[in-house]
């Protein structure tokens, strides 16, 4: 049976998407049957970041709607073995998504997969509550800044109140701080809000932080989700989330200023 | 001050009154005359005086009535024979025939006590605050162990809201009663909704958006903020909020 994650945040533009990309694909190359589903109907990105926009042809949508079978829509990932892309409808709107609809998805899914990875749109609305509704466990991706982590607080909320497992009295969903675009110098210059003040406002266990860097953003530009990027600290950052995530006991990089060397600093790091 | 002063009507003489009165019950976990015997020796051993002269209620209430013969009359022999003085047996109803013999005053337990509708209520006040036995904690009172996140509300509509976890910037707590937070404040705090002014606000870690007491609230903590952070009560004086290191 498996395991259902939301990745999601209240709040857009934190790294939902890339976070979702790169936790499953760092399944997937554990070893785990992963498939990543884009729950942001009419905003479809997903696709891009994982470098398959060119494969869709049926969609989550149609498979809700029986138009199609999940094996007709599911993308098989093209760099790793066991790693799929459930993706969303560009033309759709999120009112497409309903319980029952999504409910007979992922029952289907569970039964051939060990994680089901849920890539929420931001907001409280309908989309959201559709990728919380069923999960298991919840990767919450926060910003170090205030209006991020309140609208994690947010969604926190909503996770105990509203999910399935809130609904029928079952062990709460399980969750997780990911920290990203995290800028140690910013926080030495008291810019930006250290680990420990966002650890002390949401109370959640800390999975990961993810230095703000060039990487993410060459990785979704090429369509290659940045945890196959080894070289890069946001890389490294998404790998060790990972293991942690798998229940490896590692402790967190990337928390203080890195020194640069003099070649790095001569030609550029 | 004479008798007359107090009992103005010449014809009366006496008055019954009603009173409360904090007593000792001997509650029975056995009827082996043998094993009260031997605690209440060890009893007198420990503490010489305090069984003398004591008067004491009699309970039966842990106890099962035997099916054959009652051996009450022995037990209460060697419980008079230690020094005790038995004003009354509480029991439940079952055993009223068996206690016939004792020719003392029969109690009814506690919960049937209160079934039983006493006649007369002359004095219905005090008889509703008689029953002495320590209470549960107040079925009205709400208690949360989980986070207040932004933008939920919780709500004690009857009593006092107590809360064990964090409460965040932008979730909202109201309670009838006096709230209480363990964790940190930071969100909002409405003590006193229906306008009770003796409610209070009492925290671990003041930090909060917003304090309220039956309708005063403060948004703007600068005259607080010696308090930030640290553990605070807040109650109303007049028509101000005032706070006061917990």
């Amino acid at each position: 049976m498996a395991k259902i994650i939301v990745v999601t945040s209240g709040k857009g533009g934190v790294g939902k998407t890339t976070t979702s990309a790169a936790i499953a694909t760092g399944l997937a190359m554990r070893g785990y049957k992963t498939v990543v589903i884009d729950f942001d109907v009419g905003l479809r990105n997903l696709d891009l970041v994982m470098g398959c926009e060119r494969r869709v042809v049926y969609d989550f949508v149609n498979v809700i709607n029986e138009e199609s079978n999940i094996k007709q829509a599911l993308i098989k990932d093209k760099r790793i073995a066991n790693l799929f892309v459930l993706p969303a409808s560009q033309t759709r709107d999120k009112e497409a998504l309903t319980k029952e609809g999504v409910g007979r998805v992922l029952e289907e899914l569970r039964k051939s997969y060990d994680y089901i990875v849920c890539d929420s749109p931001a907001g409280i609305e309908k989309g959201a509550l559709m990728a919380l509704y069923y999960a298991d466990e919840a990767i919450i991706v926060t910003n170090p800044e205030i209006s991020s982590v309140r609208d994690s607080d947010r969604i926190l909320g909503i996770l105990q109140s509203k999910s399935v497992r809130a609904e029928q009295d079952l062990e709460p969903v399980k969750e997780y701080l990911l920290l990203s675009r995290y800028d140690p110098e910013r926080v030495n210059r008291g810019e930006m809000l250290s680990v420990s003040d966002v650890e002390d406002i949401l109370a959640i266990p800390l999975l990961g932080v993810i230095p703000e860097s060039k990487a993410v953003l060459k990785a979704s530009n090429q369509g290659i989700p940045v945890i196959h990027d080894a070289e890069s600290d946001a890389g490294q950052a998404y790998a060790d989330s990972v293991d942690r995530f798998l229940g490896k006991d590692l402790p967190h990089r990337f928390l203080e200023v890195q020194k640069k060397g003099l070649l790095k600093r001569m030609f550029g790091g | 001050m004479t008798a007359n002063a107090s009992h103005p009507n010449n014809s009366t003489g006496f008055q019954l009154k009603r009173s409360r009165l904090t007593l000792t019950t001997l509650e029975l976990l056995s009827l082996e005359l043998e094993i009260i015997r031997l605690q209440l020796t060890e009893q007198a051993k420990l503490a010489p005086n305090l069984l003398h002269d004591m008067p004491v209620i009699l309970s039966l209430e842990k106890v099962a009535l035997p099916e054959k013969t009652c051996n009450i009359n022995a037990i209460i022999h060697e419980c008079e024979r230690m020094g005790l003085r038995i004003i009354a047996i509480r029991a439940q109803a079952h055993w009223r025939h068996c206690l016939k013999t004792t020719e003392i005053a029969y109690l009814p337990t506690l919960s049937t006590q209160s079934d039983e509708p006493i006649s007369k209520p002359q004095h219905q006040t005090i008889e509703q605050t008689a029953n002495s036995e320590p209470k549960p904690i107040h079925p009205k009172h709400v208690v949360v162990n989980k986070p207040v996140r932004s933008g939920q509300q919780v709500i004690a509509p009857e009593g006092d809201l107590i809360v064990l976890a964090p409460v965040s910037a932008g979730a909202e707590l109201l309670a009838k009663g006096n709230i209480h937070v363990y964790g940190p404040l930071r969100g909002r705090a409405l003590a006193g909704i229906e306008g009770n002014t003796n409610t209070g606000i009492f925290c671990l870690q003041f930090a909060a958006e917003l304090v309220a007491i039956a309708g005063h609230y403060m948004t703007e903590m600068t005259p607080f903020q010696s308090f930030w952070q640290k553990g605070a009560h807040i109650f109303r004086e007049g028509e101000n909020l005032q706070i006061l290191p917990l």
